[in-house]
């Protein structure tokens, strides 16, 4: 599995979305439904737990739609 | 006019939304009436509400004209809707326009356009409201429960009072929303600055996003509120090791902060000249029932404090007796002017009359202490029975916490079937056998599961009846 199979895996699982629906016109935070706080707090975990890095406070509040998670997982140093 | 809003100086700013609209109490009071002239006094209304000035002044202009506003999430499942509508049939909706396509087949005619959210009349016909009926609101967010609690006007203006006064809040204060407005921890806030003649910060944006910081800095907001799912991403947010300098103040209720947090926010308040306050209340008081002073959230921590100014609290015991020493645990029971009126259930209940007469059963088993500080010790309903035996759900949480710590763990089961789920594989594993060794029981009472999320509804609060759902095989 490659690292953007992984990012893809961890949004479709938590916001129930389709393969369609990765990308920025459906999965913008608080537009797309199930993409709410607690969603969101969820998803930055898993991200953190299989990418082994952390998000600092402003990777949190900017990880505002689906191509943004993939900008800051490589700003953190991840391969994708 | 309802918290004398046509008594504040017109020009003040009332309402600031975050896309720039600003609304004063001089316009404030002209919409109120405004909405006031179009629907017939006594009329049952749907507010679909967002964080928005116009929510609130739909919300404000139906409750001034002695008409009662059920107020709901604009995000509500729309099967949810339809369920409610069908049981109350309400003769008015005040919605949002961008969504009066998906509402059109309930919409017999619009009355009235305002900034985005228009009145439209249903057609159906009028309800029966008893004449103290002022508000309702759903004590659950998402579940198919129609229940409803029944709130006077009397109610909303005596718990805003006794909040302003607890919390001192002045015409200076800018509070910006956290909370949804069809939420009465969230509506409470609004209600008490705007009786102070204060300026509320609206924002539909959520502080997991940079917009609400942004707002937050630009306007200078003041307080905001949170329940513990709140103060916990703050918390992974970092926001108690920074300073957000104009902020004077922070509010929390909704449920027992885990007492580390509260510990750590105390601290922090504390060096940072912003007074933290950990409070009590439920929708059927309105809001608000007790809060603790900052100066007490070191010293007593894991207490909900005292009652709010104008309440008082009993603690009974199973046959209604009052218990009177410190330390004696039983049922919290509130008495205060912000005590609802009752449930309603359907449509003719909203002809009920005030049923609790200022007694409010609040399902929470507590006790105070020598100083007459409060502690909440377990829900009514959160205890069951292990051959024979009461035991408390959340004490049993807490003695797993203690021996897996770090771990989400919650209980919940029936009686002779306690279940333990969480997001460790060694507690899954254990788990049953550590607690019921701990509590001397049969071991056959007690599974433990693993599971792939903890459910959660819109607020952070855990879902208890939706775990089975996500056990791993």
């Amino acid at each position: 599995m490659t690292n953007l199979q992984r990012y893809n895996k961890i949004i479709k699982d938590y916001l129930g979305c389709t393969d369609e629906e990765l990308n920025d016109e459906v999965l913008v935070y608080n537009r797309y439904p199930k993409w709410d706080s607690v969603k969101h707090m969820e998803m930055v975990a898993a991200l953190e737990d299989k990418f082994c890095v952390m998000f600092e406070t402003l990777d949190i509040t900017s990880f505002s739609k689906y191509s943004l998670g993939i900008e800051i997982l490589r700003k953190l140093g991840v391969d994708i | 006019m309802i918290f004398d809003i046509d008594r504040r100086d017109p020009e003040r700013t009332a309402l600031l939304s975050d896309g720039g609209q600003s609304v004063s109490y001089g316009i404030l009071s002209d919409h109120i009436r405004r909405i006031g002239e179009a629907v017939p006094a006594g009329s049952l209304a749907f507010c679909l509400c967002r964080n928005v000035p116009e929510s609130v002044i739909g919300y404000l202009g139906l409750v001034q004209n002695s008409c009662a506003p059920l107020l709901l999430d604009a995000k509500l499942d729309p099967a949810r809707f339809a369920g409610l509508f069908s049981c109350y049939r309400p003769s008015y909706l005040w919605i949002p326009e961008d969504l009066s396509g998906s509402f059109q087949p309930y919409i017999r005619k619009e009355i009235l356009e305002m900034d985005g959210y228009c009145l439209c009349a249903t057609g159906q016909e009028r309800a029966d409201l008893n004449q103290s009926l002022a508000l309702l609101l759903a004590t659950s967010g998402s579940t198919g429960d129609p229940r409803l609690v029944r709130l006077s006007r009397e109610n909303i203006m005596s718990n805003a009072a006794a909040i302003c006064r607890y919390l001192m809040i002045t015409q200076e204060e800018r509070p910006i929303t956290t909370l949804p407005m069809h939420y009465t921890y969230g509506l409470s806030i609004i209600n008490s600055h705007l009786l102070a003649g204060a300026c509320v910060l609206m924002t539909s944006s959520s502080y997991v996003q940079q917009p609400f910081w942004d707002f937050f800095s630009r306007e200078k907001a003041t307080s905001f509120g949170g329940v513990p799912y709140t103060y916990q991403i703050l918390d992974r947010l970092h926001i108690f090791r920074g300073k957000l300098p104009s902020l004077r103040s922070c509010t929390q209720a909704g449920g027992k902060l885990p007492e580390a947090l509260q510990r750590k926010i105390a601290v922090w308040a504390e060096g940072s000249g912003v007074k933290f306050f950990v409070m009590y209340g439920q929708t059927e008081a309105t809001a608000r029932m007790a809060y603790l002073p900052p100066q007490d959230c070191l010293n007593k921590p894991g207490s909900i404090g005292i009652p709010i100014p104008g309440g008082r609290f009993e603690i009974i015991d199973k046959e209604g007796n009052v218990l009177q020493q410190p330390g004696q645990t039983g049922e919290l029971v509130y008495i205060g002017p912000n005590v609802c009126l009752g449930y309603a259930a359907c449509r003719e209940d909203l002809a009920r009359g005030d049923d609790n007469r200022g007694r409010l059963l609040t399902g929470d088993i507590a006790r105070k202490d020598e100083d007459g500080y409060y502690y909440i010790v377990g829900r009514k309903k959160r205890f069951l029975k292990i051959f024979g035996i009461r035991i408390s759900l959340d004490e049993c949480e807490k003695l797993l916490k203690e021996e897996y710590p770090g771990t989400e763990i919650f209980c919940g089961g029936e009686d002779n079937d306690l279940r333990i789920y969480c997001r460790d594989r060694k507690a899954a594993a254990e788990g049953a056998v550590f607690l019921a060794d701990q509590l001397h029981q049969s071991r056959s009472a007690f599974s433990s599961f693993y599971i792939t999320q903890i459910p959660r509804n819109e607020y952070g609060k855990i879902l208890y009846k939706e775990f089975d759902r996500y056990v791993a095989s």
